[in-house]
């Protein structure tokens, strides 16, 4: 078990495999981000989260 | 789905906390700053190491590593992330007692730092020196200031978790991840131990660790802190959000392969370097996508540049992140680390960040939180300004200089002349000629501790002005139970999702890069062709270790003709399998050390150690003279052998039972042979003896010498 693991793990091919992953998640969240329609406003309302913190009381 | 039920409710923030982690960071700062000078100066003019142990450069420079990344920075980062946490969640913190606790055990666990590092208790591994108990307090205390942070997302009245929070969540996450990792070890003592992972594999954890502080202590919660800070500030809100999350995903994904730049042409696996250098590489782009967005919020507001220190602190923070993360790559591309490793640009590299961006946006924070925290204004705008231009041109100073340093550096040792010799064989040449530049760095460092007082004037003024520290309290609309939101939007309302797939971001790379590495080492043993230490080396390598050589002295020969010149054949995977910790180093501010065994006399050892000066003219190593005087520790041997049995050196339980007297034998041999050259009498039970006889096993522990055309050489 753990030389077939040893195996797998260590074949270059793993390079490929990672950025494969990530270069997928990366293209996931571009989509998410910017095609979902009615996203503008909302993320708007976001960015402006920091400036909107309420009343000083005295 | 909900409609809206907000109501307006009033909460008042806990800002006593955040006074206290303010002022814990800048009184931490000048430590910080005032060791670094210190240690620079020692490289300058080495007679300022004062033969004292504790203020040697191989002690000092850990404590001004260790201070400025987890006193200084580490309480700029709890006071940015308790003031803006609470604010952005309208909130108070979950538990003041979780605050209090989490403030006084961080500043304890300094103390103890400031305390053993000096005095020697180091597990040699970069910026993770600190011993295991300390070791255990940091875990303890993170998992308090987890459960504070988290408790507060619980309770919050703002639904949303702005994009500064994600970066304290992946932050909090993968500190407890690489720190727990990284510090799995045995105790030997009450303070002291070997780590679990040995040679290769201790490597790969380490800059795994050693790299994902830089990203996970020194950018992302900076990152996060510069998200609320600069928007604040600039009173607008930030360039893009959805280029913040394209950000924060990318940076937090990609960082965590990056660490093996640091091991490049090193006895890694090929495959392993590889990733290493294209996980780098893509960094770039993350980054620069911060940065970006940050300096694109004050579009439309560049006047504040003029009128505003804040910002202008700010911009050039950004400015050094973009600067050290274009760097970072480039540094990471083999050809371009074939010349930067091991040398003085790395310092460079790693100041421009730790400095500009660090710095510089802990300032801006500081400047911004003062005045609100003590319901008063800046004392004086004047006074930012001149410590603006002052850390500025300190910062210049130190990275030009450095940068010019490592070039030449670089560039004299791999020189190689007509007939294929080493133009400057001896290594001290390489030294001498950038020591004016240590100079300019020192002066540099002092520019730069000069501004930081101006602003401790500064801030003092304000504090002193100041009539009234309250709480501030907050009429808020609680919108915790509004609408669900759909897609990342729902994600953000999410806390445990959110922080799950943030922690699956980080474990893909490392399992990927670590696993297979961990399973390597046990495959290596059982046909590595090694001895182990003899008892006596360990003790030996263990003053190594406690002195700090390895802040100056590589053990790692890489595969070029320079270094295989100079040094001798490559180093490989099986040489130091048996090192826990391993001990390859990262910078040469002395030459390689991985086959000095055998090439000197062990009296030409015992007058170097005493002092450099009399056999090498120009050195700049310090003198160890206490090494003399002290006795070595025979008695813990058995337990330091058996320890290191039970991790998998290969010792026979008669050398775990008789470590001591193996070691007072091999001691008085070496004794004599010092005597026999002509060196003084009875040192068998001093210090230096092991120290000796473990630079004299360096290299010379393999059972059969290799044949050497299995070297392969590159360049
Ligand atoms: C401030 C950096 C620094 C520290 C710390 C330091 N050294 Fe050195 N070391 C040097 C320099 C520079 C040289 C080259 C000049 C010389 O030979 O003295 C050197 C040379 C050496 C050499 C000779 C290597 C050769 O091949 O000629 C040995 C052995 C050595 N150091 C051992 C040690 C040991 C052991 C320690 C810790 C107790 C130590 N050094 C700590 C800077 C340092």
């Amino acid at each position: 078990m753990s030389g077939f693991l040893r195996q797998v793990y260590t074949d270059t091919d793993l390079t490929a495999a990672g950025l494969m992953i990530f270069f997928g998640f990366f293209m996931v969240t571009l989509v998410w981000v910017y095609l979902r329609k009615g996203a503008k406003a909302h993320y708007e309302a976001m960015g402006r989260i920091p400036l909107n913190e309420g009343d000083v009381c005295e | 789905m909900n409609e809206t039920i907000s109501r307006l409710e009033e909460v008042t923030y806990d800002d006593a906390i955040v006074r206290k982690f303010l002022l814990a960071c800048m009184v931490f700062a000048g430590v910080a700053f005032a060791a670094g000078l210190l240690a620079a100066l020692q490289l300058a003019f080495f007679p300022l190491n004062m033969e004292l142990p504790w203020l040697t450069f191989g002690r000092l420079r850990p404590l001004h590593t260790n201070a400025a990344i987890f006193a200084f920075a580490g309480n700029a980062i709890f006071a940015g992330i308790y003031h803006s946490t609470q604010r952005l969640l309208k909130t108070r913190m979950y538990s003041d007692r979780l605050s209090a606790i989490h403030f006084w055990g961080w500043q304890l666990i300094i103390v103890a730092a400031a305390i053993s590092l000096p005095l020697g208790f180091s597990q040699g591994k970069e910026y993770a020196e600190l011993e295991w108990p300390i070791d255990i307090a940091i875990t303890l205390i993170w998992v308090i200031f987890a459960v504070n942070f988290f408790g507060t997302l619980a309770i919050r009245r703002e639904k949303h978790m702005y994009v500064a929070l994600w970066f304290y969540i992946a932050t909090i996450v993968t500190v407890a991840v690489l720190h727990i990792v990284n510090s799995i070890e045995i105790p030997w003592s009450y303070m002291n131990s070997y780590p679990v992972w040995a040679g290769v594999q201790d490597a790969l954890v380490q800059w795994w660790y050693g790299h994902n502080a830089v990203a996970f202590f020194l950018t992302t919660p900076f990152l996060g802190l510069m998200y609320y800070y600069l928007p604040k500030a600039a009173n607008r809100p930030v360039y893009s959000y959805r280029l913040s999350i394209i950000h924060f995903w990318g940076l937090v994904f990609i960082y965590i392969w990056a660490g093996p730049h640091h091991l490049l042409y090193t006895s890694l696996p090929e495959w392993a370097q590889t990733l290493g250098m294209i996980f780098s590489i893509m960094l770039w782009a993350p980054s620069w996508g911060g940065m970006i967005n940050g300096l694109l919020t004050l579009r439309g507001a560049w006047h504040l540049l003029r009128t505003d220190p804040i910002i202008k602190f700010m911009v050039a923070a950004l400015t050094f992140y973009g600067m050290a993360t274009f760097e970072g790559p480039l540094l990471s591309i083999k050809s371009v680390s074939a010349i930067g490793h091991y040398t003085d640009w790395i310092v460079g590299h790693v100041h421009a960040g730790a400095l500009g961006w660090n710095g510089f946006l802990s300032f801006a924070m500081i400047y911004y939180l003062v005045p609100k925290l003590w319901k008063t204004k800046l004392y004086s705008d004047r006074l930012a300004n001149v410590h603006f231009w002052l850390g500025f041109l300190g910062i210049v100073l130190y990275y030009v200089s450095m940068v010019a340093a490592g070039i030449t550096q670089g560039l004299m040792w791999k020189a190689i002349g007509p007939e294929g010799q080493l133009v400057y064989p001896d290594f001290v040449e390489t030294v001498v000629r950038i020591v004016p530049l240590y100079w300019a760095r020192a002066l540099g460092g002092a520019f730069f501790l000069g501004g930081f007082m101006v602003m401790c004037y500064n801030v003092y003024r304000t504090i002193a002005a100041s009539t009234e520290v309250s709480n501030e309290t907050v009429r808020v609309r609680n919108t915790r139970y509004s609408s669900a939101g759909e897609g990342h939007r729902a994600l953000e309302g999410m806390v445990t999702v959110f922080s799950v797939l943030s922690l699956i971001a980080i474990l893909v790379g490392s399992v990927i890069e670590i696993y297979p590495t961990l399973s390597l080492h046990s495959y290596i043993a059982k046909t590595a062709n090694i001895d182990p230490y003899s008892p006596l080396e360990i003790a030996g390598r263990d003053i190594y270790i406690r002195e700090g050589c390895y802040v100056c002295h590589s053990q790692q020969i890489r595969p070029m003709v320079s270094e295989v010149l100079r040094y001798g054949s490559p180093s490989t995977m099986e040489e130091s399998i048996y090192d826990h910790p391993f001990q390859w180093g990262s910078k040469r501010t002395g030459p390689d050390l991985a086959r000095v065994g055998k090439k000197y006399p062990d009296l030409w050892h015992f007058r170097h150690m005493v002092d450099p000066r009399s056999v090498v003219e120009k050195s700049i190593m310090p003198s160890y003279s206490w090494l003399v005087k002290d006795k070595t520790d025979f008695l813990s041997l058995r337990k330091k052998v058996s320890v290191l049995r039970n991790l998998g050196v290969p010792y026979s339980p008669e050398q775990v039972a008789q470590a001591d007297r193996l070691a007072e034998e091999q001691a008085k041999s070496v004794a004599q042979a010092i005597h026999d050259q002509g060196g003084p009498e009875g040192l068998e039970r001093r210090e230096i003896v092991a120290l000796i006889a473990y630079l004299q096993a360096l290299g010379q522990k393999e059972k059969q010498p290799r044949p050497t055309d299995q070297v392969t050489v590159k360049e």
